[in-house]
């Protein structure tokens, strides 16, 4: 590579770390994500939300390498994913949905093969089980549904990498693991470290992530900081009806309503009214973010 | 660090691949080792309730345990050991370690093909070894008639016929036999999500019917071409067809030829481990 070539792409990367352009993948003759184009910045949380099968795990094991695009392409701080270099693999860390039980104990587990991940820390991984309320010692292929996924929680967290996927990292864990879990994210991701969070139960997640990305059949409908979206939708927790308002909710106490910010008022984003108002108006929603 | 191989990376990792393995597959492996002790105190216990005396086993009893054993060994071994990488969970753990794929390969081979067969071979004889000094009843042990081979070797008088078996009695003429065996299924772990070695031995049955078809009637031809006669006169005259250069040469013949295979299986489960995905 030329080295002018070279440093025009360090620079590009100096802000968007992952690069997405153009990336289409399909199972057989059933596309899943058509024409993606998505930047992404060093040291946020995103969340990526989206109906079932519109492509958010699909697009997670891309990020990590476990698929290869079959267009476009995936740039993460110069590396090709598919290639599965140690040099990215050791940046990055993958928790799927449905995490693997193993035929040893935690700790041993977190022993043999954290030390593959150069930043790897065993007493931080312990101290997130500790938070947890999860014993090490245990066997993997013993522990329950939840303690299991709190356990590779412990061991995504105690990577410290700086590309961290999460595939619906809240599902099977009870009320107060969710709040803990809240808790780890934020006490143990470093600053540099861009996060990258699948989810469905979005209250799970609502103080933690920043920007939100929303993705449809083939499509990205969202992808805009809480800060971005606050500056051009309103919304209004207020007991009376508005007319004209994009989504309308009835919540205990009142309604949630969703409207377009025309006097630059701030308002907090309800994550789950912003899905709901962006399925509801996609043309409108992208005319209006994209401006 | 390099991404292609690191040899203190490849070092940390086949320390925890072998310690996955153990995890894996001890508990079969310790069933298969000791499968001879086992049978061996299975059957004198039953001679002993039904004719009340300890009776011991002989050598053709224990030759077919040490090859119903190493055939356990190969077909289970490879699937035990890293079946796992097609499952959607481990596979995405495995395939996400931050270490290259050429160490990881070379981890998979060193411990599949190398070190399990290794230890299965020194296990089993020490423990056959350990039979046959407590037990005189059992015969000589496989240790004390390996010692032997040579000489039975010599003993052989050079005529085209002892000269095919002189060729072919050598034990370690089939170390790459073995090697082949495990890479075969070694390939199909990888390859088959579920029934990974009843599917393996289906496709070997195929493929070998197939080159069945191919490399007979070339054997055939050759034979009749050669020797100008056909392939019955190997009943009559052994010794005319055995002259050949094929089958005079046929340890390296067979040397070649496995190690064309086992070349081939490797590249195979090397780009397999390179393309797959979850």
């Amino acid at each position: 590579m030329s080295l002018p070539l070279r440093c025009t792409i360090r620079l590009i990367h100096a802000n968007d770390m992952i690069q997405i352009q153009n990336l289409g993948f399909s199972y057989g003759n059933f596309p899943v994500l058509n024409n993606i184009n998505l930047q992404l910045e060093e040291g946020r949380i995103y969340g990526l939300l989206g109906e079932n099968g519109v492509g958010k795990t699909t697009l997670l094991t891309l990020l990590c390498g476990l698929k290869k695009p079959q267009t476009g392409s995936i740039i993460i701080d110069s590396h090709n994913p598919y290639k599965r270099e140690p040099s990215f693999l050791t940046e990055s860390y993958y928790l799927s949905d449905e995490v693997a039980q193993m035929n040893m104990s935690a700790q041993e587990y977190a022993k043999s093969y954290g030390k593959f991940w150069e930043k790897f820390q065993i007493e931080k991984f312990l101290e997130i089980m500790g938070i947890f309320e999860n014993d090490p010692a245990q066997k993997m292929n013993k522990m329950s549904c939840g303690q299991l996924k709190k356990t590779w929680i412990s061991f995504a967290l105690a990577c410290n990498t700086r590309y961290l996927f999460m595939d619906e990292p809240t599902n099977g864990l009870d009320i107060p693991s969710k709040a803990q879990f809240r808790k780890a994210v934020t006490k143990y991701t470093s600053e540099d470290s861009t996060l990258l969070i699948s989810t469905h139960q979005v209250r799970d997640l609502e103080n933690i992530i920043d920007p939100i990305i929303i993705l449809d059949r083939q499509d990205v409908l969202l992808n805009a900081t809480l800060e971005e979206i606050a500056s051009k939708l309103y919304f209004d927790y207020g007991t009376e009806k508005i007319e004209g308002a994009l989504y309308s909710e009835l919540v205990p106490g009142g309604n949630v309503q969703v409207l377009l910010n025309s006097t630059g008022e701030e308002s907090k984003v309800n994550i789950e009214a912003l899905f709901n108002t962006v399925h509801l108006h996609k043309d409108l929603i992208k005319s209006v973010f994209n401006k | 660090m390099s991404d292609i191989f690191n040899i203190k990376r490849f070092g940390k990792y086949f320390l925890s691949d072998l310690k996955s393995a153990y995890s894996n597959f001890g508990l079969s492996f310790a069933l298969i080792c000791t499968m001879e002790v086992i049978v061996y105190l299975f059957c004198g216990l039953i001679t002993m309730f039904t004719n009340g005396t300890w009776s011991g086993i002989d050598l053709p009893v224990r030759a077919l345990i040490f090859m119903v054993s190493l055939m356990m060994l190969v077909i289970t071994m490879p699937a035990k050991c890293y079946g796992h990488i097609t499952d959607k969970q481990a596979g995405s753990l495995w395939l996400t370690i931050p270490v290259s794929l050429l160490e990881k390969f070379l981890s998979m081979i060193l411990i599949t093909c190398f070190i399990i067969p290794a230890l299965f071979g020194v296990l089993f004889l020490f423990f056959d070894w350990a039979i046959c000094t407590i037990d005189q009843s059992c015969g000589d042990s496989y240790v004390k008639l390996l010692g032997t081979i040579p000489e039975v070797i010599r003993s052989i008088p050079e005529l085209e016929i002892e000269n095919f078996i002189h060729q072919i009695s050598n034990p370690f003429l089939y170390i790459d036999d073995l090697v082949g065996g495990i890479l075969i299924f070694l390939l199909g772990a990888l390859c088959f999500k579920t029934n990974k070695n009843v599917k393996t031995i289906i496709t070997l049955i195929a493929i070998s019917m197939g080159v069945s078809m191919i490399s007979g009637p070339i054997v055939m031809w050759y034979i009749s071409h050669y020797s100008g006669s056909g392939f019955e006169e190997l009943l009559v005259n052994p010794s005319s067809v055995l002259g050949l250069s094929l089958f005079k040469n046929s340890v390296l013949w067979d040397t070649i030829n496995d190690l064309v295979i086992m070349t081939g299986l490797m590249i195979a489960v090397y780009f397999r481990l390179k393309t797959i995905k979850h």
